[in-house]
């Protein structure tokens, strides 16, 4: 069971264009959909390695989503956050990734 | 001074005799200049100071007087004031020169001086007068490092402002001073004359210009005295304002932009065509009023109603009208009257609201059902009309129109159906029983609406009553705070929070306001709706995407770019809010009532109701706000 192997502190994101992103979990579980997968509870592989695949978004994407959950858990106690910055380009694929995170 | 590149000379020596005492040849001149070069050899070496006194170069234009306004002599080899006389001033001048610039060591200039001198060979510069000089010369390029006449007129040219007539005189003895020619006061004087003369002809030769230009704009139909008043507005405002380039140019894109827009505002049917005729005809009248009711008008029919925005208010002509002197220098702001009664108006056009000089804006007659925030554009709006309209609550932003921060004085909602918590005919007959009760007892007037209340607590509107009571004692208020609805918070998708109360506007048969009064607090329900707290702050990436996206595409387009994904329930209920909020056509985002920040997608909204003088007479507007932190605390809790 992953409880028993001490989860690690560490998940690896995959993109669709199998760019690996290694990011805290403590981050990671900031998106409602990353932290299902990961639940222990659920025993989905997804948990048992540490690594969630996604097959529909890009690396690009998932830097940015990435950047987003690390900036969410900096400013998680702060007030007056000023927004990230978000390039207009993205922004589409990035709105239809974050519904998909439920970040 | 715009002579940089003129090789610069070292400062001249000082006046051997320094109080030029009546004399009228305005040229700094230093006796020994004129001797002999082995005699300059042999003088001794002086003291540095002596050699970086400080040396007007204008100066002498003031010893025209005769007295002498400088220093009396330093030091005991300088020549007394007896020595000065006209003869120091008409041997040619010889000027030390050192090569290379003038921030290398004089050492090293020396050294590279020829034969070890200090002095250069003598330049004998040749004075010409040039009678192009007042024309703008192009750029610094043609000023050569010569150290003739023509640098001066080049320099003079350079400056593609008007000078004073003074500034013009001390560059041009500045100039002359490093120069070799010796007959300067005639010289100044031509040089002057023929600056002026050039500035004066090229104003003039503008003016006619614009005054053609305008002439040829004119068009059949204006009145001779109208088409008079509009060239003379105009040219008071080309008078009044200098231009450089920049601004010309800048100017001339403009206009280009205008005519181009002007050009463009043709009609798409027949209605726009009427519509845009009649504003075109007022326009170029330069009318402030405009009736354009019952034209049968839609929301996109309105799309050039931005040719107004041209529109000025003309000076008074002080021949014709009584008043000049109160309002002589009145702004040239227009003081639009705009009407579009009885139109097919549903959610006005975001043009509208670029037109900025609209002081009365009437919209009688048409089917508005929510009033755009922009309105809050109109900062010089005083009266407002929106009879018989659909409109439940107006925005906030109408609230900031109101005095003391607006000059809005008359706002009509007659025939809307506005919220309201009790009919009105139970207010006017609270407020004629109390009337009656006051006409009865002598008491102090602020006790009896009290004293009606406690005889019946449970009543709203005796509540109301008092405090409509209490503030209205405050007589300086245009518009006073009566009470709130409790706020409706939403999510990220702009659903409604369950347990949260709906907002008011969806059930106006059934909400609650909230009236403090010196009494107690009323109208609190039972259970009030806390937002969940504790929660991070943080704006989510989903909602931080959607704002930019808005602000980027209407959320049309975003449907349809999306719609191959398919888009999830969320999305699609968020995007059918922000399309609610981002009404068609109008790109810009909301702003938040409370922090002026952007949203797409409101976060929490209440009503709060206003009263004014008129008895009964109370305003519901609505406030939205970005986040659940910009509710404002006594809005969060339930009051007690």
């Amino acid at each position: 069971m992953a409880t028993e192997k001490k989860a690690s502190e560490y998940v690896t994101l995959v993109s669709e264009d199998s760019f690996e992103f290694v990011v805290r979990r403590s981050a990671a579980i900031i998106a409602g959909t990353i932290r299902r997968s990961l639940d222990p509870t659920y025993n989905f592989e997804e948990a048992q390695k540490g690594r969630v695949v996604f097959p529909t978004i890009s690396g690009i994407i998932l830097e940015k989503i990435c950047e987003y959950l690390y900036y969410h858990e900096k400013h998680a106690e702060s007030k007056d956050v000023p927004d990230m910055e978000i390039p207009s380009e993205l922004c589409l694929e990035l709105l239809i990734a974050a519904d998909y995170l439920e970040v | 001074m715009a002579s940089s590149n003129h090789v610069p000379a070292l400062p001249a020596e000082p006046p051997s005799s320094p109080p030029l005492v009546a004399i009228n040849s305005p040229v700094l001149y230093d006796s020994r200049a004129s001797q002999p070069d082995s005699e300059i050899d042999n003088l001794p070496a002086r003291h540095p100071m002596e050699q970086r006194l400080p040396v007007s170069r204008a100066y002498h234009l003031d010893c025209d007087f005769g007295q002498s306004s400088s220093d009396p002599p330093l030091f005991s080899s300088e020549d007394s004031l007896d020595g000065a006389d006209v003869s120091n001033y008409d041997s040619p001048r010889n000027k030390r020169k050192l090569p290379g610039p003038w921030w290398s060591p004089k050492d090293e200039r020396n050294v590279s001086a020829p034969q070890g001198n200090e002095l250069l060979p003598q330049k004998k510069a040749k004075f010409t007068r040039n009678y192009d000089s007042g024309v703008f010369m192009p750029s610094d390029d043609t000023v050569t490092a010569s150290t003739d006449g023509k640098g001066v007129d080049a320099t003079d040219g350079d400056a593609s402002q008007v000078k004073d007539e003074d500034d013009v005189r001390t560059d041009d003895v500045e100039e002359l001073t490093e120069d070799d020619d010796g007959d300067t006061d005639s010289y100044i004087a031509t040089e002057d004359d023929l600056d002026v003369d050039v500035v004066y002809e090229w104003t003039e030769h503008a003016i006619d210009e614009e005054v053609e230009l305008r002439y040829n704009a004119g068009h059949e139909g204006m009145s001779d005295i109208e088409s008079t008043n509009t060239v003379l507005s105009g040219l008071t405002e080309f008078l009044a304002t200098p231009c450089p380039p920049a601004v010309a140019q800048w100017r001339a894109v403009r206009a280009a932009e205008r005519a181009r827009q002007w050009e463009a505002a043709v009609g798409k049917n027949d209605y726009e065509k009427q519509f845009v005729k009649i504003v075109k005809q007022g326009v170029e009248e330069n009318r402030q009023v405009y009736h354009l009711d019952n034209l049968g008008l839609c929301d996109e029919d309105l799309e050039h109603i931005g040719l107004l925005d041209v529109v000025i208010r003309e000076p008074l002509d002080p021949g014709a009208e009584n008043d000049v002197g109160t309002e002589y220098f009145r702004p040239f702001h227009a003081r639009l009257t705009v009407n579009l009664n009885n139109n097919f108006l549903h959610v006005l056009s975001p043009q509208l609201f670029t037109v900025q000089f609209i002081t009365h804006l009437s919209l009688r007659g048409n089917h508005i059902e929510e009033l755009p925030p922009q309105i809050g554009n109109f900062k010089h709006l005083e009266s407002l009309d929106l009879c018989n309209n659909q409109l439940k609550c107006l925005p906030y932003d109408v609230l900031r129109l109101l005095s003391p921060t607006g000059k809005l004085e008359s706002l009509n909602l007659v025939g809307n159906p506005v919220l309201e918590k009790f009919p009105v005919n139970d207010f006017t007959t609270a407020h004629a029983k109390a009337q009656l009760v006051i006409n009865a007892v002598h008491q102090p007037l602020h006790n009896i609406p009290a004293e009606l209340l406690q005889a019946s607590p449970k009543n709203t509107v005796l509540q109301w009553y008092l405090k409509y009571w209490e503030e209205n004692q405050d007589c300086t208020k245009q518009t006073w705070y009566v009470g709130f609805t409790p706020p409706s918070y939403f999510s990220e998708t702009g659903r409604l929070l369950p347990g949260s109360p709906a907002p008011a506007t969806d059930n106006p048969d059934n909400f609650d306001v909230v009236v403090k009064n010196s009494l107690g607090t009323f109208g609190a329900p039972e259970r009030w709706f806390e937002p969940p707290t504790g929660r991070s702050t943080v704006r989510s990436l989903f909602s931080t995407a959607l704002k930019t996206a808005l602000s980027h595409m209407t959320p049309g387009e975003i449907d349809e770019a999306i719609g191959e994904y398919g888009a999830s329930p969320d999305l699609a209920a968020s995007l059918t809010n922000a399309r609610q909020h981002v009404s068609s056509g109008y790109r810009q985002l909301r702003k938040c009532h409370v922090c002026g920040n952007e949203y797409a997608v409101a976060r929490a909204e209440w009503i709060e109701f206003w009263s004014c003088a008129n008895p009964g007479d109370f305003t519901p507007y609505q406030s939205r706000v970005c986040s659940w932190e910009c509710v404002p605390r006594e809005y969060v809790r339930r009051p007690n």
